[in-house]
């Protein structure tokens, strides 16, 4: 038995060998054919790297890439012109407020890895439209950029305009709320149990309808992790005033208190797991997005 | 002995896995490195072309018709474009990519005429089939590059631009203006081809969007309708494919602005596209009303920008808001037929988030073919044959009104086409005004 085993052994050493052997060519190893080059950077891109990739560890795609994007869907690059006011408005009143809470190290280490801006409207096959996708809690994909300046140009005094802004940065808070919750779990089973009437077809869900079952918003109504990130969301992108108004207004007392008790455990998660106040943190981002609106 | 074999096998196995024979090579070089020539030529080719590049793409041989663009290149990756896709065609400064993906690719990286193709909205969420990324298929012998869309594989081919072509493109949309015609010209048009003793006859409805032409046989027992994608020249309109009369095709057809017509010609076969005030065939569409569906409904959401919503209805419809007081928004049009003689229509407008209805009652019935209501009057319920609605309201719908209730009667019409709802869609034409034309979900209710 002793001897097979150092029979086997020498023998698997042998055929190293010889494979080791026969193997070992004259040629030295070439230089990698990988272009390894710093691309020319644009105005553009010097901009997104002092702003964004050095300080706070991200980096935004905003042309073309299909490796990034679902190659079945029909979308486009972003124009240029929308690139940086964007990003601007995302780095006052996205990143500003956390950072002045938690500190850079939490934006670095939290925030999205990868942006990818996206000009179109993504639609699915419903009808309805995808305005932000969170992949792995690392890259963030936005929608309908082409449409910021547009939509947002009067924010100073239109109120209409205001909303509309809101609902960009409501998508980010939402895949920011994602990528959080996906990290550090908060009570599914508490948080599940008080409307647990979640659906695939929320879409077929009125504003209204949806707030009397006691859902935020008709997507809240999907599932517990979008129900989650909608309360969240929406709470970040309104005033505390304009917030309390919407936690009132379901047609009936249980909606009412279903809209609440989801929000204590939401902030009491936010408390514990994040140290961040997130009634403080809604005040900051108001007062970020109004001087940002009277710049 | 068993130990020998194995040491045996081992070295035959040593050897053999790495056995190298250069009369085993195809290609002289790595694929890499190959691609990367490949790629580097592409780029030259691209880049030394003095005015750049020109192309009629069709993004979709089945649902589309094309686009023309001029475009050149620059070695640091800029690229300038125009292209007959947008109203007012303008040089828009971009980025483009050559990547190694399936073969040597062309990517349009930035927002560019042609990455219009690929724009969607909520009644076209395919965009135009459109394509951002080409794949290089090869150069032809009279110097033209030929690639394939990566979503689809629709040829795009790059031929060599003059300096005229940059402004010639300009006007491509002017012969698209002359082909749609203006707001007020008939829906009613037709396409003949023939060789002067006999022809065809097809009623022609265009898509703007798609830049498709339907083209229905009118006098023919067999309803059948065959799609022409269509792309325009600075003097012409360019069919694809071509249509054929007895052995001979046409497949460009030049404006005569005087007539107000596109002709065609190819020996003795003749194409022309004109207009009409009436159908070519009434047909008994009509007859369906009440008896397979009473409500016809119009929104703007989804039925605006359909083939069969002409500009003047638009048009029309949008002076409406305009007149419209208090923030009222018209957003929806009902006809209900809710008994065998009786209906009334509902326009459906709202204020902020609040919908509101105002209802005009009507009596109808069927003559010529066509569908005529008449102002109901009820001294008790409706007095003024309207539900108590506001007088403002009724003075901005007038334009409209007043065409669906005229003596002249409504040509009916049921499509093969759905738009965005699986509702059979039936279209409304005045025939008092037979520039204004709107289509509208069917449906069978319960009043």
């Amino acid at each position: 038995m002793k001897n097979n085993t150092i029979y086997t052994i020498g023998i698997l050493l042998f055929g190293v060998f010889v494979i080791t052997i026969s193997c070992s060519g004259d040629d030295g190893l070439e230089e990698s054919r990988i272009d390894t080059s710093t691309p020319e950077l644009s105005e553009m891109d010097i901009w997104i790297r002092e702003n964004l990739t050095t300080p706070y560890n991200i980096a935004v795609t905003y042309t073309f890439d299909d490796n990034e994007l679902d190659i079945n869907r029909y979308l486009t690059p972003p124009k240029e012109e929308e690139v940086k006011p964007f990003l601007d408005a995302f780095k006052k009143v996205m990143i500003g407020p956390f950072e002045e809470t938690s500190g850079s190290d939490f934006v670095k280490m939290y925030f999205p890895k990868l942006l990818v801006l996206v000009g179109s409207y993504n639609y699915n096959n419903d009808g309805t439209r995808r305005l932000g996708v969170a992949e792995g809690g690392k890259k963030v994909m936005l929608y309908e950029l082409n449409y910021f300046t547009e939509r947002t140009a009067d924010a100073a005094t239109s109120a209409e305009s205001r909303a509309r802004f809101a609902r960009y940065f409501h998508t980010i808070e939402h895949e920011f709320g994602h990528i959080l919750q996906q990290t550090k779990e908060y009570d599914k089973e508490k948080f599940g149990a008080i409307t647990p009437s979640y659906r695939s077809t929320w879409n077929n869900l009125d504003d209204q309808e949806a707030l009397d079952l006691g859902y935020i918003s008709p997507y809240s109504a999907k599932n517990m992790d979008e129900d989650f990130v909608e309360i969240l969301a929406t709470m970040l992108t309104t005033s505390a005033e304009e917030f309390e108004e919407i936690l009132d207004s379901p047609g009936n007392q249980a909606a009412r208190d279903a809209l609440r008790a989801k929000l204590a455990i939401i902030v009491d998660y936010y408390k514990e797991s994040w140290n961040i106040d997130l009634y403080e943190m809604q005040e900051i981002i108001t007062e970020k997005r109004l001087s940002y609106f009277e710049e | 002995m068993n130990i020998y074999r194995y040491m045996l096998l081992c070295l035959l196995l040593g050897i053999c896995s790495c056995d190298n024979t250069d009369d085993s090579e195809i290609f002289d070089v790595p694929a890499d490195e190959r691609m990367t020539e490949q790629l580097l030529s592409y780029k030259n080719e691209l880049t030394t072309a003095g005015d750049g590049w020109k192309t009629t793409f069709f993004p979709d041989t089945t649902h589309t018709g094309g686009w023309s663009f001029v475009m050149k290149f620059d070695q640091q990756n800029g690229v300038q474009m125009i292209g007959d896709v947008l109203e007012n065609p303008e040089v828009e400064n971009g980025v483009y990519g050559l990547l190694s993906s399936q073969g040597p690719v062309l990517s349009f990286k930035s927002y560019l005429p042609i990455t219009e193709l690929s724009n969607p909205s909520s009644s076209h969420p395919q965009a135009r089939y459109g394509s951002n990324d080409f794949v290089f298929i090869g150069e032809q012998e009279n110097g033209d590059i030929t690639l394939k869309s990566k979503r689809n594989n629709s040829e795009l081919i790059l031929k060599k631009a003059s300096e005229e072509d940059w402004e010639d493109i300009k006007l491509n949309m002017e012969t698209e203006a002359a082909f749609i015609g203006s707001p007020t010209s008939s829906v009613y048009r037709f396409f003949t081809i023939g060789n002067g003793t006999d022809s065809l006859v097809y009623e022609v409805v265009y898509d703007k969007y798609y830049r498709q032409m339907t083209l229905t046989n009118a006098d023919e027992a067999v309803v059948q309708s065959i799609d022409r994608g269509v792309a325009f020249t600075k003097d012409s309109l360019l069919m694809h494919s071509p249509v054929n009369y007895q052995g001979s095709a046409i497949g460009q057809m030049f404006y005569e602005e005087d007539e107000d017509r596109f002709i065609g010609v190819n020996g003795d076969v003749t194409a022309k596209l004109y207009y009409s005030s009436i159908p070519y065939n009434l047909g008994n569409d009509v007859a369906d009303i009440h008896l397979t569906k009473n409500m016809f409904s119009y929104r703007d959401d989804t039925l605006e920008d359909t083939p069969y919503t002409s500009p003047n209805f638009v048009n029309i419809y949008n002076n409406i808001n305009e007149k419209m007081t208090g923030g009222r928004i018209l957003w929806r049009i009902e006809i209900q037929f809710m008994t065998e003689d009786e209906g009334r229509v509902r326009y459906r407008y709202r204020v902020g988030e609040t919908n509101y209805s105002g209802y005009h009652y009507f009596t109808y019935h069927v003559e010529d073919n066509k569908m005529v209501l008449t102002e109901n009057i009820d001294e008790d319920e409706f007095p003024d044959g309207w539900s108590g609605t506001n007088s403002a309201v009724i003075s901005a719908l007038e334009d409209l009104d007043t065409l669906l209730f005229s003596p002249e009667g409504i040509f009916v019409k049921k499509l093969s086409e759905t738009y965005t709802y699986t509702n059979v869609v039936y279209t409304f034409t005045s025939a008092k005004d037979p520039s204004v034309r709107f289509p509208t979900y069917s449906v069978l209710n319960t009043f």
